[in-house]
């Protein structure tokens, strides 16, 4: 086999107002034809530059130091417009993380792949007809597995669901017939049992099609499952690479033993939980409603009559694909949103018919920790006010009381106490989501709410984020509801787990029972799912595979 | 020692605390002064601020400037003795166009100021209440964008009599709308932002969201906005004295020299030339600063 892709000694810098930033560190890496390599780094190693930069669209102030990227024979970087045009989307094409923002929602989708086939037909000299074009477009949505693509070529991107819109833009890609296809993410944005699918159809694509693939991700999960070979990146550098089963089973580098180690595994044995007597109920929720008016003149059922409890000290998770209502019972609860109807009673005494005075002064026993920590900050704050802000509202210290709750706060959640004078800005997405922690803290509440709060962060991150939230209830006696989608998570910190579906509640009961026994098939499907992607069955499968 | 033993507070130094902000401000600086139009705005407008600051002591015959006067010297061009020449009562026009300059910017800070001033927190009133409320708002707002600016303050000077105070007046009544505006929009936006709702899950009351955060984060295009609007309210201000209802005449408004200059046009031409030469370059020069700051605080310039 021939190498279809030859980067050599690449090295890149991007200029900023600080001076150069070295962002890729002499990258060596060969792709052959017909061969799937998976790129696995977090977030800032310089992945996502890395294959822009394969195609011509890196960064613009972006500077090539050194080094060379060879396709199939053809120096790439003395390309001018002219010859992009020839390769880009014709022999080396890219599907993107996030497929709302990738398509117009003004077009239909039929229109709008008819168009890539256009431009690709005119970089090439074709002509079709636009009967000819429809026909081509049906026939890649039924490639990429879409039901009734007749159907879907007449509709528009907000008519479809994530994993569908995932399946337009490969068929986009596939359009022009590319020899390479590159995929940054694609399956980070969606749910498990669709990103379960969507690496399916990639794992088709290449048998069907002899397509060669790169994909980068930071889930080493789902690397694994696409991908024969992979490279681990960390800080603009390759430090490791070879077969993936190899890299999962014996990893050779620091890093990548550190990464490994820090996925959450879907199948470790449950650590032991500290069997408490059952203590009074903390929060209860009965009949729990939200109804949103639909557009089309219907209703829809955001959270549809919930019934839960949470005992003080326990750690209750709720898991549910994306718009099963989970993160509403979070707003519902602490009241940012109205309910429709149902009643939450909060160490006694009912919340829903509170208001004004009375509800301000309840919110400081119930905390809310948002998903993503940079927005969940004022950019125009510092971490010092962003900290004292609590204080500020809900107490009455005097300025050098608060300052001195502040640095012991830094002092909990890990920081240094010079981070009083920092921006937002300058902090990882881990010490600010520990910001949000202690702001969520301060006020020594007796239930937290966590909203994904490790979703938007990086594995080691998130692992670093999880223990510190098991050592935080220990110390301060905290109650969690923990939500998250991410099955291995919930496995890890949650006492009790309750499946969500559509606003309903699906299941519930203790961890151990609902991922070893669940009762309802569609918590089987999620598990089911969840395990695809987990690494120790993917070197189960292989071994199974060896031994027959 | 403070009173707590926990901890020992950090203490650092001025540069070390602001480190950030340090940067923030040689970044904007570097982007600013790499911008041709927007160096030549601050210049135009640095020299306007001196004038104003100094005019007085710089100027020639600061007498003129006072209702004195040189019948000898009616109507002579410029020279060597007089710059910009003389007009019909002898006065130096150069030692009138640098004091008018005080006059101008007071007159700009004035409007623009009492015009932010009601706009801007009418504007997050709108936007953060929303109902009723905003729609109040912006429909009162609406009634008084929908009749042109200044035929609204010619007829509120024409009712409250010329001179300079009312001039102010009536453009500062006819300015707070486009705040208004301005301000609602970003407020919808921001007030969306989630950390608005982490502070309301923390119990704070509206007014602290306004202020705390909903305003700093308005205050990028409050401040382009008025350094705009700074060169529009100078022209308007200088448009009112040119039909004789803003200074009255004796006073060295650019406005009001131009408006006696009508008659001596074509001949003597420096007469009218210069106050309006004046006007121009202020406008620009504030125009110009204004779309430079909108390059540097714009966020989708930040990314460095």
């Amino acid at each position: 086999m021939s190498n279809l892709l030859d980067i050599r000694n690449y090295t890149l810098d991007i200029d900023t107002f600080d001076g150069p930033v070295h962002v890729l560190k002499d990258i060596n890496l060969t792709v052959r034809r017909g061969e799937t390599l998976g790129i696995v780094g977090e977030s800032g190693s310089g992945k996502t530059v890395l294959v822009r930069s394969i195609l011509g669209l890196a960064p613009k102030r972006a500077r090539v130091v050194e080094g060379s990227i060879r396709f199939d024979g053809t120096d790439l970087s003395t390309l001018g417009d002219k010859g992009w045009k020839k390769i880009r989307g014709v022999r080396i094409s890219m599907i993107f993380q996030d497929p709302m923002t990738y398509l117009n929602p003004l077009f239909s989708i039929g229109r709008q792949i008819g168009d890539v086939i256009a431009a690709h037909n005119r970089a090439t000299g074709i002509s079709m007809s636009a009967a000819g074009r429809r026909a081509r477009s049906e026939d890649l949505l039924d490639q990429v597995g879409i039901p009734d693509p007749a159907r879907v070529c007449d509709q528009y991107p907000h008519q479809l669901s994530g994993g569908m819109r995932q399946r337009v833009l490969i068929a986009m890609a596939l359009s022009g017939k590319p020899d390479l296809l590159i995929a940054d993410e694609p399956t980070t944005a969606l749910d498990v049992t669709v990103q379960a699918q969507v690496l399916d159809l990639i794992n088709e694509l290449v048998a069907k099609l002899n397509l060669t693939v790169i994909m980068i991700s930071h889930d080493v999960g789902a690397i694994a499952t696409v991908a024969k070979r992979c490279a681990v990146m960390f800080r603009g550098e390759i430090v490791e690479e070879g077969a993936t089963e190899d890299i999962l089973r014996a990893p050779q580098h620091d890093y990548t033993k550190r990464l490994l180690a820090a996925v959450p595994e879907i199948d470790a044995p449950l650590a032991a939980r500290d069997e408490r007597a059952p203590a009074r109920p903390l929060l209860e929720v009965k009949g729990l409603a939200k109804t949103y008016a639909a557009k089309s003149g219907g209703e829809v059922r955001a959270v549809d009559g919930v019934d839960f409890s949470i005992a003080q000290g326990e750690v209750l998770g709720i898991v549910g694909e994306s718009g099963s209502g989970k993160s509403t019972i979070a707003r519902l609860v602490l009241r940012l949103v109205e309910p429709t109807a149902g009643a939450v009673a909060f160490d006694g005494s009912d919340i829903t018919a509170m208001n004004g005075e009375a509800l301000r002064r309840m919110r400081r026993h119930m905390q809310l920790v948002f998903q993503n920590p940079h927005s969940a900050l004022n950019g125009r704050h510092t971490i010092g006010d962003a900290i004292a802000e609590p204080f500020r509202i809900q107490s009455k210290l005097s300025r050098r009381e608060i300052e001195a709750n502040v640095e012991m706060l830094l002092d909990t959640v890990q920081l240094p106490k010079a981070f009083r004078y920092r921006y937002p800005h300058e902090l990882s997405g881990g010490q600010k989501q520990r910001v949000c922690i202690a702001r969520a803290v301060a006020l020594k509440p007796k239930l937290l709410l966590l909203d994904e709060p490790t979703s938007a962060l990086d594995v080691s991150v998130q692992a670093q984020i999880l223990d510190f939230l098991k050592q935080l209830r220990a110390e301060l006696d905290l109650t969690y509801l923990f939500i998250s989608h991410d099955l291995a998570v919930v496995r890890e910190i949650c006492d009790r787990v309750l499946v969500m579906q559509r606003g309903k509640i699906v299941e519930q009961g203790p961890t151990a029972q609902i991922f070893d026994a669940p009762t309802e098939a569609y918590t089987r499907q999620l598990l089911a799912s969840a395990r695809k992607t987990a690494p120790s069955s993917l070197l189960a499968d292989a071994e199974l595979a060896a031994a027959q | 020692m403070t009173t707590s033993d926990l901890t020992t507070p950090v203490r650092l130094s001025f540069r070390e605390r602001h480190e950030s902000r340090i940067r923030q401000l040689r970044l904007y600086a570097h982007t600013f002064a790499g911008s041709f139009s927007s160096m030549l705005g601050l210049v135009l407008v640095l020299l306007f601020l001196a004038l104003a600051a100094f005019g007085p002591w710089l100027a020639p015959y600061p007498e003129h400037t006072t209702g004195g006067f040189d019948m000898a010297a009616r109507l002579q061009p410029p020279s060597a003795t007089h710059w910009f020449g003389t007009d019909e009562m002898g006065s130096d026009i150069l030692s009138r166009v640098i004091v008018g300059a005080r006059t101008s910017l007071w007159i700009g800070l004035l409007i623009t100021g009492i015009g932010a001033g009601i706009g801007v927190p009418l504007g997050i009133i709108a936007g953060y209440t929303g109902g009723w409320t905003r729609a109040a708002i912006m429909r009162f707002t609406e009634l008084f964008l929908a009749v042109p600016g200044l035929a609204l303050a010619l007829a509120i000077v024409a009712a409250l009599g010329p001179g300079i105070t009312n001039c102010v007046i009536a453009l500062a009544i006819v300015w707070w709308p486009g705040y208004v505006r301005l301000v609602e929009a970003k407020t919808l936006s921001v007030k969306e932002e989630l950390f608005v709702e982490s502070a309301r899950s923390l119990g704070a009351r509206t007014p602290w969201i306004m202020w705390h955060h909903i305003l700093p984060n308005c205050w990028s295009p409050i401040i382009v906005k008025m350094s705009m609007d700074m060169g529009m309210a100078i022209l308007a201000a200088a448009s009112l004295g040119f039909i004789g209802l803003g200074a009255r005449p004796p006073a060295p408004e650019w406005g009001a020299m131009i408006s006696v200059a009508r008659s001596y046009m074509p001949d003597w031409w420096w007469y009218s030339f210069f106050p309006g030469a004046a006007i121009f370059l202020t406008v620009l020069g504030f125009n110009l600063l204004g779309d430079g700051l909108r390059d540097i605080l714009d966020p989708r310039s930040r990314e460095r």
